[in-house]
């Protein structure tokens, strides 16, 4: 049987599976539909009958009224329909609210909590509002500036491609493994230039003692909110593609790349043009959604938790079961599975709903490899 | 003996010829809302309420959509019936 898939809206104002949301949206479609059919039908005029006609019993109805009303009374109840559905929904955001409030909020205290003992540094602000952002920022403490060595990779072949356009594409090109940033620019048919940025995972998971950015320790800063390393490497790696501050970007990442690339498009940096993050930890990133954005986590899967409490963005948020075994843990945040997602996701009944990206000339991905230089 | 005569029903075969166009139009568009509304009625075949909604509640929402999609393929029928029988008397009264 395949998993439901919930979706909450921005703002955590509506809370359902896709089906519900899909009936709700062409529910309005019918209502319109239904009262521009019942106008129409208003509207046409019937020819008086002949007595002959009358004669042979072929009852042409002498007025469409009855017809029309009929489809007026249908027009109320798509929108009666529609209320009932946007209540249900209303309401599991009301108890989505609850829950994060009654379950997560407490956990999060809990983890900075022994966060705060592991690490030896108190948060200044007051217990009652210590949460996962306290908790890293406790571990990690002020990272100093990053020496970093950002270097394209010129053996990587891959030919020219064409814009992903759909979501299971586009997950499908982060990339995975030692070329952690993908970069590919598109000049549209109107002449400005797109770039996507794609940004894997977490490569490395000890903290302070590897060479690699996409540690664990940037983990912890991204979600301290502070300076990470792998922020500035991703940042270096812009700037050799050619990306400038106000150019418009599209970012999409895996995990911590996916934390990365919501850092970046709420930086103010870059004119963001969407955001897609697959099981990332975004709980402490205020998201204002100014642009499409989908963020998609399994429901098992432990490292979007890891953010900490989820609280109301400005973006949609999707989430089901990954279809991984009980208990594997990694199956459930691997990369490979969110494909699988995304290609469900694809195929949902409320794709319409989600963002969509336009098609694009070609370009030929820059991958980028990053080294601490100072361990 | 004549069944029909103008007197009997002085009108059947001076129908105007605006009255025959009229009726032809009206059957038209009759059938261009049916086909709306059997588009309609498709479109809600391919909705549901999704599978993880468990209540009472979702019956009924099941259950009127249900009602609503051949509510709509009702309409529909009456009112091809209606374009049809509409397209049959101008067509007549055009051959009469």
């Amino acid at each position: 049987m395949t998993e439901a898939i919930w979706v909450t809206t921005p703002g955590t104002v509506w809370v359902s599976e896709d089906h519900v949301m899909a009936l709700a949206s062409h529910l309005l479609v019918c209502e319109g539909t239904f009262i521009s059919a019942h106008q129409s039908l208003s509207g046409i005029e019937v020819a008086s009958r002949d007595p002959f006609t009358h004669a042979l019993q072929h009852l042409p109805a002498q007025s469409l009224g009855p017809l029309a009303m009929a489809v007026a009374t249908m027009a109320e109840e798509a929108l009666s329909l529609r209320e009932a559905l946007t209540h249900y929904a209303h309401n599991s955001a009301e108890q989505e609210r609850v829950r994060v409030q009654a379950w997560e909020v407490p956990r999060d205290r809990i983890l900075a909590l022994i966060a705060v003992m592991v690490g030896g540094r108190t948060p200044e602000i007051p217990f009652e509002r210590w949460g996962v952002q306290e908790a890293a920022q406790a571990l990690v403490g002020t990272p100093g500036p990053h020496r970093l060595e950002v270097t394209a990779v010129t053996g990587a072949k891959v030919g020219a491609v064409q814009r992903g356009t759909n979501i299971a594409d586009r997950v499908g090109r982060i990339p995975d493994g030692e070329n952690p940033i993908r970069i590919e620019r598109y000049v549209s048919a109107s002449g400005h230039t797109e770039t996507d940025v794609y940004l894997a995972g977490t490569q490395e998971w000890s903290v302070g003692t590897s060479a690699e950015p996409f540690d664990m320790e940037s983990n912890l800063a991204l979600v301290a909110g502070v300076s990470a390393a792998s922020m500035v490497a991703v940042e270096a790696a812009m700037r050799k593609a050619g990306v400038k501050p106000g150019d418009r970007v599209s970012f999409v990442g895996h995990s911590q790349g996916g934390l990365l690339a919501a850092r970046l498009a709420e930086s103010g940096r870059y004119a963001t043009s969407s955001l897609l993050t697959v099981g990332a930890p975004l709980g402490t990133v205020t998201l204002n959604g100014n642009y499409p954005a989908l963020a998609i986590s399994h429901s098992d899967d432990l490292v979007p938790e890891l953010g900490g409490a989820s609280k109301p963005t400005g973006i949609t948020h999707l989430e089901t079961h990954s279809g991984a075994g009980t208990l594997d843990v990694a199956g459930a945040h691997a990369r490979e599975q969110y494909v699988a997602t995304a290609e469900r996701v694809e195929v949902s009944p409320a794709r319409d709903s989600l963002p969509h990206w336009e098609a694009s000339g070609e370009a030929h991905p820059q991958f980028f490899q990053a080294r601490r230089t100072d361990r | 003996m004549a069944v029909f005569s103008e007197k009997m029903f002085p009108s059947w075969d001076r129908m105007p010829p605006e009255r025959v166009a009229m009726s032809a139009s009206a059957a038209e568009q009759a059938r261009a809302q049916a086909r709306v509304l059997r588009d309609v009625a498709a479109g809600l075949e391919r909705h549901n309420t999704g599978s993880a909604w468990r209540s009472p509640a979702k019956n009924l929402c099941d259950a009127r959509v249900e009602d609503l999609q051949r509510q709509a393929l009702v309409i529909a029928r009456k009112l091809e019936l209606w374009a049809q029988s509409e397209g049959a008397a101008s067509l007549r009264a055009e051959q009469l």
